[in-house]
């Protein structure tokens, strides 16, 4: 994790990234515009973000499915302050575990083609192209009662907030011990309630 | 490890090194009583402690196959998940904050004071707090329970500052950081808390798991230290013999 040192040597307590985030708003108006990329290598696929951000080589499950995967991870827990790349960390485990798993690849590939399914029946090319927000949380939930989505639901909560990268996207300080705890770094540190 | 006979009805064997197994084969053993203590799951030491929780939680939970039934909110979403009880020398003391209240009057008379559930078997305790408060303040010493004993409480983190500011908005006019077997300040030869933020995942207070700073909650593995040895074991059943 990034670490920040003061003039004293000592670490301070905040450790929020300070680059400019996208507001929600900003976020829902420049997602529909671009398309992700499909390439081949010798050993499968890759899957790879328009901006360039990131990329998902692939064995076993198709980029289809790939891509809708991330996009219905990120519509399942929604922030509009982490980029694409930690879903699609989040995501890509499951190739491995699908080369070995053969239900679950089926359950992964046959669950993302019904969201495309009911993506293309509101006119779009796939689940992860239908533009609005609001329509693909309407598939999640109409499909909410499945194992496939239980699946998903389930494993996100360890593999997308399990990042370190995303802890401190959120605030989230992570381990202390090493630091001596948190008794000298701010655990009481909030300035802005009045005594 | 020290053996005993068989037949040698002197020694006391408890089954668990948990918060009750723990602290009667440590009781006991203070006395000169022999004991074996027997506990399941491996020992977990400060090393082994990491400030993860997922980690943790994947270390030192009720990993054996669990299965789940019924129509309740955990069996549809998290059937196979383990229990987060901890198989450990210490069992779940090993995660366990330290929040050490005593029951209060009426909560011994719960069938009494709150009446009787349809469908539920709610019962009244058949002891008193009266009964209860010589032992309240024996634990309450060899925890160290803040509150207590002269004890000074927990400074308060941020999460209290807020609740304290509401309750204080709201009119009341006792509140505080709680009853914690947790040192506030150095005690029984054990340091006071670095408030490192993982009571879940086992105390680590000592700094990159060297043991230069003796842990702070008194709770952990009451048993260990002054009972010697352990081994893993585990059975699902066992033969009792009359006597």
């Amino acid at each position: 994790m990034e670490q920040i040192n003061t003039a004293k040597g000592k670490e301070t307590m905040r450790q929020l990234d300070k680059r400019t985030r996208l507001t929600r708003r900003r976020f829902l108006q420049t997602t529909g515009v671009t398309a992700v990329g499909v390439g081949a290598l010798a050993t499968g696929q890759v899957l790879i973000d328009p901006r360039g951000a990131w990329a998902m080589s692939l064995t076993t499950l198709s980029p289809e499915t790939a891509k809708t995967l991330v996009q219905a991870a990120r519509d399942i827990y929604p922030h509009d302050r982490l980029a694409e790349s930690f879903y699609a960390k989040a995501i890509e485990p499951y190739d491995a575990a699908a080369a070995k798993d053969a239900a679950l690849k089926d359950l992964l590939t046959n669950g993302t083609a019904e969201l495309d399914k009911q993506a293309a029946a509101k006119g779009a090319k796939s689940y992860a192209d239908l533009p609005n927000e609001a329509d693909r949380v309407a598939i999640l939930k109409a499909i909410s009662g499945t194992p496939f989505f239980a699946k998903l639901r389930g494993d996100m909560i360890s593999a997308l907030y399990n990042q370190p990268e995303v802890w401190a996207k959120l605030g989230y300080e992570g381990p202390s011990a090493q630091k001596g705890g948190y008794l000298h770094r701010g655990f009481n540190d909030i300035d802005w309630l009045k005594a | 490890m020290a053996k005993f006979d068989m037949n040698d009805d002197r020694v006391v064997v408890v089954v668990g090194s948990g918060a009750g197994g723990g602290t009667l084969s440590n009781e006991l053993a203070q006395k000169g009583v022999k004991v074996v203590c027997l506990e399941a799951g491996p020992r977990t030491e400060i090393q082994d402690f990491e400030n993860d929780e997922w980690k943790m939680f994947s270390k030192i939970s009720w990993l054996d196959k669990r299965t789940t039934s019924g129509s309740w909110r955990v069996a549809k979403d998290f059937s196979g998940l383990p229990a987060w009880i901890v198989k450990s020398v210490g069992g779940s003391t090993v995660h366990w904050a330290g929040a050490s209240l005593r029951f209060q009057e009426h909560e011994f008379k719960t069938r009494s004071h709150y009446g009787s559930v349809a469908g539920a078997n709610l019962l009244d305790w058949p002891i008193s707090l009266k009964e209860m408060t010589p032992y309240y303040e024996k634990a309450e010493d060899k925890l160290g329970v803040t509150g207590t004993n002269k004890i000074p409480r927990l400074p308060g983190n941020n999460n209290y500052k807020v609740l304290a500011a509401g309750a204080r908005k709201l009119g009341y006019k006792e509140f505080h950081t709680g009853n914690m077997a947790i040192n506030s300040q150095p005690r029984d030869g054990r340091g006071s808390c670095q408030q490192i933020g993982f009571c879940f995942q086992g105390c680590k207070s000592a700094p990159n798991g060297r043991r230069s700073t003796p842990r702070s909650r008194r709770a952990r593995r009451p048993a260990i230290s002054r009972s010697g040895q352990t081994a893993r074991c585990s059975r699902s059943s066992m033969t009792t013999r009359a006597r």
